[in-house]
């Protein structure tokens, strides 16, 4: 199968990512992991463009971030830890539903391959 | 544990971050954020590839073009977040050491000169302070970071203190004219005072909320 690259996942990658934080908080290296193992290692996103994508779901209060309380064995930089909010499970919730029906009706027109 | 980030990947946090406007808050939380994603990156990277220069590679690779990044990160900011960033930048490079220290110096004669006139005095006094607030918000990363409660209490409580006296003489001698420019001018500060307060409650909401140690 071939890999799915980032440019394929734009308008989808805030809902992927609201998806993954519904299994629990997590920093942004553990969403990615999160986000590979889920999409079969297929996922081809640049790490980088992760960031603007939470900042927006934190601006729009649909994602809440804490620093983490300690290093808990690391050096240097702190990570800031991302939990869904209740604002984000509704958004996670509506967009599940859009693309139901998406896959559904465009499904439906594409046929399967003969 | 992790490993140290090599320069060469701070470097490019680094000139990313320093070219998006910003404020300063949110540009630490970005920075700080970003430095620790490449560490542990990093220290995942050279455990699979053993040599520090791949691993290196490896991590670019994967963290993907800074410049785009840069652009993308830049859309995510707010817009009046921007403007502000872009203002208090251009204050910034106007403000400069030297401008101060002339201005200071400048300060210092006039205070020397018209010593006998209390209202220039104080005046020029009170001028020179705000110059060494200025000075010592951008050697303190404390005061950088909470100038805004600070100068914005003194707007607050210095408005009245002209507003006041004037206020007092129309009430006496209903003399408007004479009144009416020291309580524009005071108005004009508490307005100021509350301003840098709502801009600095603006602030404090941004992300980077829990940086200050």
């Amino acid at each position: 199968m071939e890999p799915i690259a980032g440019d394929k996942l734009r308008g989808h990658l805030e809902t992927l990512i609201l998806a993954t934080l519904e299994r629990g908080e997590a920093h942004g290296l553990e969403i990615l992991h999160r986000l590979e193992v889920r999409g079969c290692g297929l996922l081809r996103l640049k790490e980088g463009s992760l960031y603007p994508a939470l900042y927006r779901l934190e601006s729009a209060g649909e994602v809440a971030a804490v620093w983490e309380d300690e290093q808990h064995g690391r050096r240097g930089a702190r990570r800031r830890i991302y939990r869904l909010t209740a604002k984000g499970g509704k958004r996670l919730k509506q967009a599940r539903g859009e693309f139901t029906q998406f896959v559904s009706v465009v499904g439906g027109i594409l046929g399967t391959a003969t | 544990m992790n490993e140290p980030l090599p320069p060469e990947l701070a470097a490019v946090v680094r000139r990313l971050v320093r070219s998006l406007a910003v404020v300063p808050r949110r540009k630490a939380t970005i920075e700080e954020e970003l430095v620790a994603h490449l560490a542990e990156a990093y220290a995942e990277e050279l455990e699979r590839h053993g040599s520090a220069r791949d691993a290196r590679q490896a991590v670019l690779a994967r963290f993907g073009d800074a410049e785009e990044l840069t652009t993308q990160l830049q859309a995510a900011v707010s817009r009046p977040e921007q403007l502000i960033a872009s203002w208090l930048g251009h204050a910034e490079v106007l403000m400069s050491k030297w401008w101060m220290a002339i201005v200071a110096a400048v300060l210092v004669v006039c205070i020397a000169i018209f010593r006998d006139d209390p209202q220039f005095f104080v005046g020029a006094l009170a001028m020179l302070g705000g110059v060494a607030f200025v000075r010592s918000c951008q050697i303190s990363p404390w005061l950088r970071v909470n100038w805004p409660w600070f100068a914005s209490a003194w707007a607050i409580a210095t408005g009245p203190a002209v507003i006041l006296p004037a206020a007092a003489l129309v009430r006496k001698n209903g003399d408007w004219a004479q009144a009416a420019p020291p309580m524009v001018l005071g108005a004009l500060i508490v307005l100021a005072g509350f301003a840098v307060f709502g801009w600095a409650l603006f602030v404090r909401r941004t992300p980077s909320q829990q940086t200050v140690e």
